[in-house]
């Protein structure tokens, strides 16, 4: 994986040492909370429902043994002994002490984490496909691009205020696994005839109230062209970007608005005019961090996969739904459910936090990864390895067979914990997970995707969800919407509302009864949700839920 | 702005150091249970404590004040109005470990 260089190192160091003076200042009386507030936001700090919510920046999801034990530290020393890993692959704390957080980031700095860009209207935390360089399916390994692009969006001068917050996602295999097209420019990474990576751009994706699925802006853009193109994209939008009305304020709004083809030929003119002749050491940074990553990649021989026959029941079901397919035979990409029955979306203890840095040190060569499907993956585990692994984690209870069942519900943290929610998440995933996870037991469901958002900003991705539940504020009752057919994939869609809302005992119910009719109309077990969806339209599963009620 | 302020309100904040859910309490100091916290009783004594927040926030002690409306006075005690406020005030309503003694989600 990447490791910072001396540059990177110094740079967190001073950000915290900065950090820790104006906490300083702040808790004199020398800045006021109005001139403190933006700056306590560029380092992550929240204020939120109960307490200060403090933001880490995970990039691209990829972490090391090393800063996982020194997030499980955190948790245990300066929090309440857990975390929760967001949409955006990070991870946040909910119940930091501002009087603590000076500390709190020197150990981060120490290896080689911050918590800066996880908030304000900047370009936030680069995501990317967690089986990045593993991937049975990858064209280009997207982690290269995806730290390229950390570097150069990190303190960018011009683009430290935008219009509102801006997200990128990086993927480089033939399925999205980044929910690439939901974000404000999605990169594609694939190879051209010769072999050098090419990059089709998106544009203008994204959720919360207006959601859209981005539009492809221009394909096989090749390396050297890259950072320029983007840098004219975000010129572009930071000069017309709507800072009048801040629900009107992301890109997606200024693309729809001009139309794709004027902001294309915006975008255009703007790099005409545009010295970019800085940017070509960017060409060799590249090649270095793609040196370094390659380098840094463990051995993998080919060997030959696991042979299960006499592998106990568990073990073949853990297998079978929770590994995938590794580029080198003989290994195995690990998903670990942070899905358990019953159990809260993303969070993990500190315990369990020091326990998957163990086993990853003994079982991935000390990496691992965080997906925006708020799991973790392990990408280098040799397949003869697959039942200690299995052990493992089954004594810090993580290994739920359910990668990519509806169990595996992603939530953000609603009510419970955000200023922002209208309604809590986490206890109707929770309820939801102990009903499917009875159920995927005998109904051979299928791979769905359920996601939950406590309020219309969809930080829970509701709208890119086969199911969907979004929760609101009803006259000062928790209510939820249910929305159906969308996807995050390749084949990027938004969800559409099945009908009117429902009391939150109501809707394991009415899940019930989407799934019901699924299997009813769907024309072969392999047929997934989305494609009958697609097939038979909004009318069966809206007679089901609200008239066959 | 007195039309605006509700009748039966406390006044709220975060305890700038530690990120604590605060009240105003009777006796002139923050309190961080909802019980003794002084209660207003009509727009003006809303007003009053409006003000001592907005001091209290320029002293810093406290980050942002505001009046947390209250059912009528017949209920059990100050309950809020507002189901985000009911929230705030119970907490999250799922279980949260004690720091390092437990591993959350065991089988």
């Amino acid at each position: 994986m990447y490791a910072y260089d001396t540059h990177d190192q110094a740079f967190v160091e001073d950000r915290a040492r900065e950090f820790r003076d104006q906490v300083e200042r702040r808790l004199t009386g020398q800045l006021s909370e109005e001139e403190f507030r933006p700056l306590r936001l560029q380092n992550g700090l929240y204020l939120q429902l109960h307490a200060y919510m403090l933001r880490i920046a995970i990039p691209y999801g990829e972490l090391n043994s090393t800063q996982l034990r020194k997030l499980g530290y955190i948790a245990d020393t300066y929090d309440k002994g857990y975390g929760h890993f967001t949409t955006r692959q990070n991870i946040q704390f909910n119940w930091p002490k501002l009087i603590d957080t000076p500390d709190i980031l020197d150990h981060l700095a120490s290896v080689q984490m911050h918590a800066i860009q996880t908030s304000g209207n900047c370009i936030r935390n680069v995501t990317s496909d967690p089986f990045a360089g593993v991937a049975a399916d990858e064209f280009v390994d997207p982690r290269p691009v995806s730290e390229l692009l950390r570097q150069w969006s990190m303190l960018h001068p011009e683009f430290a205020f935008l219009p509102r917050k801006f997200k990128f996602a990086v993927t480089g295999a033939a399925e999205d696994r980044a929910a690439m097209k939901f974000h404000d420019i999605g990169i594609w990474a694939k190879t051209d005839d010769s072999g050098n990576p090419v990059f089709d751009l998106y544009v203008g994706g994204g959720q919360g109230r207006t959601p859209r699925v981005a539009k492809l802006f221009e394909q096989a853009v090749a390396l050297p062209d890259l950072l320029p193109l983007l840098d004219a994209m975000l010129r572009v939008y930071n000069l017309h970007g709507r800072r009048d009305n801040k629900y009107k304020a992301r890109i997606k709004i200024l693309v729809e608005e001009l139309g794709l083809e004027n902001y294309h030929d915006e975008v255009r003119a703007e790099l005409a005019g545009m010295d970019t002749a800085p940017f070509q050491s960017a060409i060799d940074e590249y090649e270095r961090i793609r040196a370094q990553f390659e380098a840094t990649q463990p051995a993998m021989e080919p060997g030959e996969s696991l042979d299960l026959s006499t592998a106990s029941a568990s073990l073949q079901a853990w297998v079978g739904q929770n590994v995938a397919a590794h580029r080198v035979p003989g290994w195995a990409v690990v998903q670990i459910s942070v899905k358990p029955k019953g159990g809260i979306p993303g969070d993990v203890t500190g315990t369990q936090m020091q326990a998957l840095a163990d086993l990853a040190d003994a079982f991935s060569a000390g990496e691992l990864r965080i997906t925006h499907r708020q799991n973790v993956v392990f990408p280098y585990v040799w397949a003869a390895d697959l039942p200690g692994l299995y052990k493992g984690l089954q004594d810090i209870g993580l290994a739920e067979d359910n990668i990519g069942e509806a169990s595996d519900i992603i939530a953000c943290p609603g009510l419970d914990y955000c200023g922002l929610a209208t309604a809590r998440s986490i206890p109707v995933a929770q309820e939801l997970s102990t009903m499917l996870r009875e159920r995927e037991a005998t109904d051979a469901l299928g791979p769905i995707s359920l996601n939950i958002s406590g309020c219309i900003n969809a930080c829970g991705h509701h709208h890119a969800a086969n199911i969907g539940i979004l929760g609101l504020n009803k006259a000062e009752k928790e209510n939820y919407q249910i929305t159906l057919g969308g996807r995050s994939d390749e084949n990027a869609a938004v969800g559409e509302v099945l009908g009117p809302g429902f009391d939150r005992d109501q809707v394991p119910a009415a899940i019930g009864r989407v799934l019901d009719t699924y299997l009813s109309l769907r024309t072969a077990a392999d047929e997934r949700f989305p494609d009958t969806y697609a097939r038979v339209g909004k009318a069966p599963f809206k007679e089901a839920v609200y008239v066959g009620a | 702005m007195a039309n605006s302020l509700p009748t039966r309100a406390v006044l709220t904040a975060n305890d700038v150091r530690s990120g604590d859910i605060v009240f105003w309490s009777a006796d002139g100091s923050w309190t961080t249970d909802i019980n003794d916290a002084l209660i207003s009783q009509g727009t003006e004594t809303a007003e009053t404590l409006l003000s001592k927040g907005q001091a209290e926030e320029a002293a810093n002690r406290v980050v942002g004040t505001y009046l947390v409306a209250l059912r009528p006075e017949d209920s059990a005690g100050p309950v809020p109005l507002k189901l985000r406020e009911t929230r705030r005030l119970a907490g999250p309503s799922v279980r949260v470990p004690a720091a390092g003694t437990e591993t959350r989600h065991a089988a």
